[in-house]
């Protein structure tokens, strides 16, 4: 599979970042090779339409699914008709560590999930530096909501 | 963290000092950012007689921009803008005050005379209320993209809030339902709206309502003025029934709050006695009870000062 | 911003017809634009003019609930919306590349959706070699007309939850363009703030009616708005409302002032034009002796006698 980890550098070793659209990098990982193609976002300073941008351009190169902190109605949309699995709640940790748990604990589809947990306390990983406090909310987060 | 906007279609029914009384009541129990989003008048600083820590310029605008020696005067580019913004007869001149950016008038012109460049078009303003911080926009004197400038604010009061270990930001918005109130709601949790007991501020408020439902946020209404007139008062709560809109408070007016105004003082902190600083002590009780009953998908719970 | 160039200032006060123009702006909402609008188009039309009130305030008109009137003959605002036709779609990608808002999407090849906003500039039509693209119109919002004999309103309504209140506003002043000629004199009244919908509505006016109140507030946002008039040399003058609040009127004389603009005293907040403003009922109709209709009757007075030759 070919997974998008939203970054603020071009390698593993670099912080994720858990925006979509204004995340400075795109990380493309094939999950089965482990081969990383890192493609810069140009739009993450756009006025407008950041999101739908960064889709188009994760679309192109061929992700199948999304690994990010949150993404905007407009964005989903987007992902959703490209066919994009989107999985929400991304930590600001490195991206290796990201995708470590993320291999080791695949996480529920956003959809899905979404669907399993109605009425539940969902969970979204907020903005980078955000968090004193936050850490107790993601790793649950990343184990999905059943 | 959660943001609660405070907003109310019509202007001048009281948001920016219920903004800031809630603020300061708030404020109390909570570690908390306010933000500023009427850019074309922000006045919630006024009524908090906040001090300017820091102030910048805003470029979050695009306006085309013509080349004199290039252009040869086809007139191709007035003919494809939408926005009737370029004007002159032999040579075009851009009225910036209606140009989009869109490009539309670059991808016509065939001597490539013109450019879309981005331009400045308001200020940031990061200014201390006691101990809260206050995120205000101001649009340029002529300048357009308020709502860009909007998502600017929204985007510095969140880094600052992180910054600050703010777990809330309270947004006094603009009034009217444009596109300075859409990017206001964007990302919002929770829509506080003003009203009182008018005919045209029930209009008003009907409007908005139908724009915050568009969000699906959940939304209570604060009746202000409440006394000033009895089948006003009626109207507004029967609107409220029918569409099963909670009404959060109702509050007396009151004939110091002005004179209070032209003092600089709030008059929730100077006379906390009045009828109008209870209903706004239960207000911001009730508030604090809403931000901590959680929505779906939505479980951060508010940090506590201690 | 920089000065505007002349150019500019000289298209913002053109108009193509000879009815003169007043606009009722102020900066500031709830400041009682609308009461001035509503309360001096009557008074207008009580002097044997026939009167126009255009209510351009798209985003929250009430002007209609002021004057108890009905809105009738709709006439839709549409703008131009993108549809990408995958037949004769070359995809080669110019639209993507040219949309400034970023609110194409391109799932699969050959396969262009509108995802985002749209605000109708065409660019992607433009670039489009393959003609692959068509025109739908979308609703943004509409215009309104009511009222008879001598006072006839116009107002313009954006549908909630769009944002192209100033394409509202820009129809708006169209259709009364194409009727002027059948006013003696024409009252524009504007939504709050600076904005471009406030600029649109004020073009071609011959005087501004810069409303506001005594409070700090209101001297804050007079001070934008006056800022914004003498930026497109619109001529102005101050009409103070709510006078009976305990504010610093010197203050609001001294903005003025600096402006070279003459400051009025009028209407304190009293029983009389309350009932007015709650019932839909012009303070000059409604109580015609009450010193509001009076400050009312003096302002038309001066506005007949300078402006209807």
């Amino acid at each position: 599979m070919k997974l998008c980890i939203t970054a603020s550098g071009p390698d593993l070793d670099s912080t994720t970042d858990t925006s979509f659209g204004r995340a400075p990098w795109l990380l493309i990982v094939d999950t089965d090779s482990m081969a990383v193609g890192a493609v810069e976002n140009a739009s993450a300073a756009a006025r407008q339409g950041a999101g739908i941008a960064a889709a188009q351009l994760i679309a192109d190169h061929g992700a199948e699914a999304l690994l990010t902190g949150r993404v905007g109605p407009k964005a989903r949309a987007a992902l959703d008709a490209a066919g994009i699995r989107i999985y929400e709640g991304l930590a600001r940790e490195t991206v290796r560590d990201a995708l470590r748990r993320f291999m080791q604990n695949p996480p529920v589809a956003d959809r899905a999930a979404a669907a399993a947990a109605t009425g539940g306390g969902g969970c979204r990983g907020r903005g980078p530096g955000q968090g004193r406090g936050q850490g107790r909310g993601q790793g649950q987060c990343m184990r999905g909501r059943r | 963290m959660k943001e609660i906007v405070i907003l109310s279609g019509k202007g001048g029914v009281g948001k920016s000092s219920l903004t800031a009384a809630l603020g300061t009541l708030l404020g109390r129990r909570h570690s908390l950012v306010l933000a500023d989003t009427d850019v074309d008048a922000p006045n919630l600083h006024l009524v908090l007689g906040a001090e300017r820590l820091e102030s910048s310029p805003i470029t979050a605008s695009e306006k085309a921009f013509v080349d004199m020696d290039r252009c040869v005067g086809c007139g191709l580019c007035t003919d494809v803008c939408r926005f009737d913004a370029i004007i002159g007869d032999s040579r075009p001149v851009i009225a910036r005050y209606s140009c989009e950016g869109c490009g539309a008038c670059a991808i016509a012109c065939p001597e490539e005379a013109i450019t879309i460049r981005q331009v400045t078009n308001g200020r940031l303003d990061i200014m201390a209320a006691g101990d809260h911080r206050v995120v205000s926009g101001s649009l340029d004197i002529g300048a357009s993209s308020s709502g860009r400038l909007v998502d600017v604010v929204k985007r510095r009061a969140r880094e600052l809030a992180g910054e600050l270990g703010a777990g809330l930001i309270l947004t006094d918005g603009p009034p009217g339902i444009g596109c300075p109130v859409i990017a206001t709601l964007k990302g919002a949790d929770h829509v506080v709206l003003v009203t009182e007991p008018t005919p045209s501020a029930l209009s008003d408020l009907g409007r908005v309502v139908e724009v915050v439902q568009g969000f699906h946020l959940p939304l209570g209404v604060v009746l202000n003025r409440a006394d000033i007139f009895a089948d006003g008062r009626g109207q507004v709560l029967r609107y409220l029934d029918a569409h099963r809109i909670e009404l959060l408070a109702e509050i007396p007016y009151d004939p110091e709050l002005p004179r209070a105004l032209a003092r600089g003082e709030l008059a929730v902190t100077a006379r906390p006695d009045a009828p109008s600083s209870l209903a706004i002590r239960a207000l911001g009780k009730r508030i604090s009870d809403l931000i901590q009953r959680n929505g779906p998908g939505r479980a951060i719970s508010l940090k506590t000062m201690t | 911003m920089d000065e505007l160039e002349p150019e500019v200032i000289e298209d913002f006060h053109h108009t193509p017809f000879a009815t003169p123009i007043i606009g009722v702006t102020g900066g500031k909402g709830g400041v009682g634009k609308t009461t001035v609008a509503v309360n001096l188009a009557a008074a207008l039309a009580a002097h044997g003019l026939r009167v126009a009130l255009v209510d351009c305030d798209v985003d929250a008109p009430n002007a209609d609930i002021l004057l108890g009137l009905t809105l009738a003959d709709e006439v839709p605002v549409t703008v131009t919306r993108p549809v990408f036709s995958p037949d004769r779609c070359t995809d080669c990608g110019q639209c993507l590349s040219v949309c400034r808002l970023h609110s194409l999407f391109r799932p699969r090849a050959g396969n262009i959706t509108l995802m985002g906003e749209c605000n109708g500039c065409e660019a992607c039509f433009l670039v489009c070699p393959a003609d692959a693209i068509d025109r739908e119109q979308r609703r943004i919002g509409a215009i309104w007309k009511g009222g008879a004999d001598s006072l006839t309103l116009y107002t313009g309504r954006l549908d909630p939850g769009l944002e192209e209140g100033t394409l509202v506003v820009r129809r708006l002043r169209e259709r009364v363009a194409a009727e002027a000629d059948r006013f003696d004199i024409i009252v524009i009244d504007t939504a709050p703030g600076i904005h471009c919908n406030v600029i649109e509505a004020l073009k071609g006016v011959s005087l501004a009616i810069a409303v506001t109140e005594p409070t700090p507030l209101g001297s804050h946002d007079l001070d934008l708005i006056l800022s914004l008039l003498a930026m497109f040399r619109v001529r102005g003058t101050v009409f103070v409302n709510r006078a009976d609040l305990p504010g610093k009127i010197d203050e609001i004389e001294e903005l003025a002032a600096r402006r070279g603009m003459g400051v009025e005293i009028g209407l304190p907040l009293d029983r009389q034009l309350l009932d007015s403003y709650v019932h839909g009922v012009p303070v000059v109709h409604l109580h015609p002796h009450s010193s509001a209709a009076m400050t009312f009757a003096g302002i038309a007075g001066r506005i007949t006698g300078e402006f209807i030759p």
